[in-house]
């Protein structure tokens, strides 16, 4: 096992090539050729009804998208679609690996679809941005619980945590910043039944989290979807691979709870006498250390499985007393807490974002923030060009 | 040539001009989608409290106005253009314009409507593509009061102030000037 760091972005002349080979790809110009005979006219006649050159036509056919003036009159010349002009070919560019759902959700085609054309969403904004970062990279040689360990360990060293205790939803932003991974906050589509989902835009490593998820129950798939980050496994489309998301779910429970902790808690719930007392002072822990208990208890029970401790409703209540994420960011009610609340938790998103925001519009703001009907994207967007001056 | 009115552009001239939905001599349309984003969310509630005043007053293009293959054309077009990514040659982004922004450009190009809007990346989009007309908001204000339609006073004047607070969309300075010119008055908005 070892750990690297991948320079992912490229000179700029590099990144600039590719973006032009992305834009030759959609852009279907050797159709016209085709339309040209299908239609028995000219290359000439083509240039003549359009009001352009034959040269300009040629470049078309090469794959020069035309400006849209001309588009609008080669569909109507040939009375076609203009969706017939471009290929609908996926370049990869865009993946949604893995997901871990919520609860016994299973991971359907329909939500890795809809977490795609979520993902779809960010293409340009992303496409757009070249400077991805340089990313930690680690590779573990097998899947075992000693190589989940280790990884844990390693992660729980890049983030800082405190050795013996668990870490707070706050702590996984700062180790998401460390790995960086830009947090998207969304409402998800009910079809994409997940906490939080991982995705790889144009090079990006992406985390969209569901506003509806309680914090408590945001910790543990943020650490699972960071493992899938920082393991930098690439699949396309619907690679869904369950024994990699096993493995990260260990990965991410030895983040979550390391051993000196599990002994701590196991040191005092082996010591009291009933289960009901055992499950109220695993609800103290949880609420001191901001964790569910189910992951826990189901650590302790590993240790001993003759200890009884059914937390299902013990955990339901406890997470009563924390708020979803959507809560926090909403908290105010106010564009300039929203803007402040992002920066925070996700830094790396609001810097791609302020990059851009002299550029997008304020509807396209909102669809972005996906902020559409909580609050109005202008006072937003002026808040995030004030900062932007503010801090060049 | 009509012009079709984009939301932030309705809420910086409908208390200058309640009429210009509802007297073709303004010569102004918008459409659907504009106005259920000025009335059906929760959008603009704050900012702009007073705009529901104005409901009746803002009336969206009938569908039976509106040229649907013509519009349905451009807008595969527009969303086609988009998705293949095309540069914004003044900030050198990828023009990344939402649903309703490509709905609106459809629409505008459709007709052969001016289109005011005050987001930049639409207007790059309508003049770089499509060599569309767009006009700013103080521009149609002043084309208002070159025709005679609206006389300029201290209470329209209020107006002005209230855009700067809102913090809308500054004005060109030719537009400015023209507007000096025409109504003696001394701008005092963005």
């Amino acid at each position: 096992m070892y750990m690297i760091y991948i320079l992912i972005i490229k000179f700029t002349w590099f990144v600039t090539k590719i973006k032009e080979r992305e834009l030759i790809m959609e852009w279907a110009g050797g159709k016209i050729k085709d339309l040209i005979k299908e239609n028995k006219i000219s290359i000439v006649k083509l240039a003549k009804l359009t009001g352009v050159s034959r040269q300009t036509v040629n470049d078309w056919i090469n794959g020069q998208a035309p400006k849209g003036n001309h588009l609008i009159a080669i569909c109507k010349i040939f009375n076609i679609n203009p969706d017939l002009l471009f290929s609908n070919e996926y370049d990869g560019s865009i993946s949604v690996p893995v997901t871990r759902t919520r609860r016994t959700a299973k991971v359907t085609r329909a939500l890795q679809k809809d977490a795609l054309n979520l993902a779809k969403e960010y293409d340009l904004f992303f496409r757009n941005d070249n400077s991805a970062g340089v990313f930690p990279v680690i590779r573990g040689q097998n899947r075992t619980n000693k190589t989940a360990k280790k990884i844990a360990l390693e992660i729980r060293a890049l983030a800082g945590f405190d050795k013996k205790l668990p870490p707070d939803h706050e702590h996984v932003f700062e180790l998401m910043e460390k790995l960086g991974i830009k947090i998207i906050f969304r409402d998800f589509p009910e079809k994409i039944k997940a906490y939080a989902f991982y995705t790889r835009i144009h090079e990006h490593r992406v985390v969209f989290i569901n506003n509806t998820t309680n914090i408590l129950d945001l910790i543990f798939p943020l650490l699972h979807e960071s493992v899938h980050a920082v393991r930098d496994e690439f699949r396309v489309n619907d690679g869904f691979d369950e024994e990699e998301e096993l493995f990260c779910d260990m990965v991410a429970n030895h983040i979550q709870f390391p051993d000196e902790y599990i002994k701590t808690v196991y040191s005092v719930i082996k010591n009291i006498k009933t289960t009901g007392a055992r499950i109220n002072a695993l609800k103290e822990f949880g609420r001191q250390n901001c964790h569910a208990i189910f992951g826990l208890a189901k650590q302790i029970q590993s240790i001993n499985p003759d200890i009884n401790l059914k937390v299902g409703g013990a955990d339901t209540n406890l997470k009563k007393e924390f708020f979803t994420i959507g809560e926090i960011l909403f908290q105010e009610n106010d564009p300039r807490d929203y803007v402040h609340m992002i920066m925070e938790l996700s830094p790396l998103f609001t810097r791609t974002l302020l990059n851009q925001i002299d550029g997008i519009t304020d509807r396209k703001l909102g669809e972005i923030i996906g902020i559409d009907n909580m609050l109005d994207s202008r006072p937003i967007k002026d808040e995030l060009l004030r900062l932007k001056k503010a801090v060049p | 040539m009509n012009i079709l009115c984009d939301t932030c552009s309705i809420l910086m001239l409908i208390r200058i001009a309640p009429n210009m939905f509802c007297d073709p001599r303004y010569e102004c349309v918008t459409i659907h989608e504009v106005h259920q984003e000025l009335f059906r969310t929760q959008k603009s509630k704050d900012k702009y409290p007073w705009r529901l005043k104005y409901k009746s007053k803002i009336k969206a293009l009938g569908s039976s106005k509106i040229k649907k293959d013509d519009r349905d054309l451009y807008f595969k077009a527009i969303r086609n253009m988009i998705q293949a990514g095309k540069t914004n040659k003044k900030t050198g982004h990828f023009f990344n314009l939402s649903y309703a922004d490509q709905i609106i450009a459809a629409c505008s190009l459709a007709h052969n409507f001016k289109l005011t809007t005050v987001d930049g990346d639409l207007n790059d989009f309508i003049i770089q593509e499509f060599s569309g007309a767009t006009i700013s908001p103080l521009g149609i204000i002043n084309d208002w009061i070159k025709k005679g339609i609206l006389k300029w006073n201290d209470e329209l004047q209020a107006v002005f102030e209230d855009w700067d607070k809102c913090n809308e969309a500054p004005q060109s300075k030719n537009e400015i000037r023209r507007f000096e010119k025409l109504s003696r008055y001394k701008y005092t908005g963005p």
